[in-house]
């Protein structure tokens, strides 16, 4: 099956993805290699929301709220958006748990990416 | 599509280039790729960078695209710069953000953003809401540029209408010295001579350029009375009886009645210094002169300028009724009151100056005995 189409039954909204980017196919796929690059170059682990000073984490979930938006990975993006907006309200286990919650659905999409780049 | 930091387009000199202001990388390509058919595009990563971009000024840009959340420095810190810079009412600002917070957003607003666009941005609204207020500016610009020129044709309309005048009044102050038997340089010399005193001594501390200029210009028509006074009167070689002197003192009456019968002149600055001085010309710090027989600060500066500035020129350049006198005697007569007491204090002045007259005067074949 072809990546964009797996991708939608994953719930990624790829015609809107694609419409952000005048309909660059080639563009939209370089992206979603980005994206997977920002999450395995500097990963989030569950233990960073233990941490006293969340402002690192604050800024890194605000990246990645903004890259699966613009990708419109809305499975991801709907969970980073609550993630984010509960660091900000500073309860970080609440936030925690919402992260939690996304990582699976998180590695089915990186895993999809990757197995049409290899193929 | 490279994905370095900073990508240099190859217009970005051009005025139609957009700079995108944005630490993420995707956010920046996917910014290019709306704008890049429609614009140049040049990219900064950081705040910083931006701003080091905008003023730069080999740089000219249409709009700004300005993410808020950056390192180095954030959108709002830009956004401040840049109103101090009083760059905002120049270059429109869009701050395209994520930011959902209302504080941010109003104080964007405040210090003058043009728009604020949520993120993630929908490629046809973005366009069309940038484009849009780029296209308003052009408009304005185009505008001011148009005014611009507008103002300036019409400036100089009015200097040509303003040189025009002069030009008529010296003409007609002229036309009136030959009934003189006179040469006509007379009324440019006292206007010189006026000019000379004001601009360069004490007696004209307080008066600015423009009322230095008027006053110079009005003082051309102070024997524009002359023209009632009957040639027999006018030309007389010899001494006046009483009664024709009588006549000949009407002049300065005269000369403004027909002064006040020039309704454009009313409305020019002149007007007031012209009736004033081609009433008063002849009055004398002693209450001696006439037609009021004012005295002392009774007369005004400009009118005490203009008469000692007369009674120099006639006494150094022949007239149908004398010889030119000497410069020694011309300043023995003025400096011992044989014309007519001056202000001492204008005495002081005329004379710290008067050098420069003399050797303009030396020239002057109607005064070949100064």
């Amino acid at each position: 099956m072809d990546l964009l189409k797996e991708l939608e039954g994953l719930g990624v909204n790829v015609q809107e993805g694609l419409d952000r980017v005048m309909g660059d196919e080639e563009l939209y796929k370089m992206m979603l290699d980005m994206f997977i690059s920002t999450i395995e170059t500097t990963p989030i682990s569950l233990d960073d929301f233990d941490n006293s000073n969340l402002d690192e984490l604050i800024s890194r979930i605000h990246s990645l709220k903004g890259t699966t938006g613009n990708l419109s990975i809305l499975p991801l993006f709907t969970r980073y958006t609550k993630t984010l907006t509960l660091l900000r309200e500073n309860k970080p286990a609440d936030a925690k748990k919402t992260y939690s919650k996304l990582l699976p659905d998180q590695e089915q999409i990186i895993d999809c990416i990757k197995r049409h780049k290899t193929a | 599509m490279e994905l370095c930091a900073i990508s240099h387009d190859s217009h970005a000199a051009d005025s139609r280039t957009i700079l995108i202001i944005d630490d993420d990388a995707i956010n920046r390509m996917i910014l290019r790729k709306i704008f890049v058919g429609s614009y140049a595009v040049k990219e900064a990563e950081n705040g910083r960078q931006g701003l080091a971009e905008l003023l730069n000024p080999d740089n000219q840009f249409c709009a700004v695209l300005l993410d808020v959340m950056m390192p180095e420095m954030s959108g709002l810190e830009v956004l401040q710069h840049l109103k101090a810079l009083g760059f905002l009412d120049r270059i429109p600002v869009f701050l395209i953000t994520a930011e959902t917070q209302e504080k941010v957003v109003r104080e964007a607003y405040q210090l003058g953003v043009m728009d604020v666009i949520k993120k993630p941005v929908i490629s046809y609204i973005v366009l069309r809401r940038v484009a849009s207020i780029v296209e308003l500016f052009e408009a304005r610009k185009y505008m001011s540029k148009v005014i611009k020129n507008q103002q300036e044709e019409l400036l100089e309309q009015a200097n040509r209408i303003i040189d025009l005048n002069q030009g008529m009044i010296e003409a007609l102050a002229t036309a009136i010295e030959f009934r003189n038997e006179e040469s006509g340089g007379h009324v440019q010399r006292i206007s010189g001579i006026t000019r000379l005193v004001l601009e360069n001594t004490e007696f004209g501390e307080g008066l600015n350029e423009n009322e230095i200029n008027n006053i110079s210009l009005a003082s051309i028509m102070h024997d524009v009375g002359k023209i009632t006074i009957p040639d027999a009167i006018l030309t007389k070689p010899g001494r006046f009886t009483p009664e024709e002197y009588e006549v000949m003192k009407t002049h300065t009456t005269k000369g403004v009645v027909i002064l006040e019968s020039i309704p454009q002149l009313r409305e020019s600055g002149i007007y007031d210094y012209a009736c004033d001085i081609a009433l008063h010309h002849h009055e004398r710090w002693d209450g001696s002169g006439y037609p009021d027989k004012l005295r002392g600060e009774e007369i005004s500066l400009w009118a005490q300028v203009v008469s000692l500035a007369d009674v120099y020129d006639a006494l150094s350049c022949k007239r149908v009724y004398k010889a030119s006198y000497s410069r020694d005697k011309v300043l023995e007569m003025i400096w011992t009151g044989q014309c007519g007491m001056f202000n001492p204090r204008l005495l002081t002045s005329f004379f710290s100056i008067e050098d420069q007259l003399c050797r303009m005067y030396q020239s002057l074949p109607e005064a070949q005995n100064f």
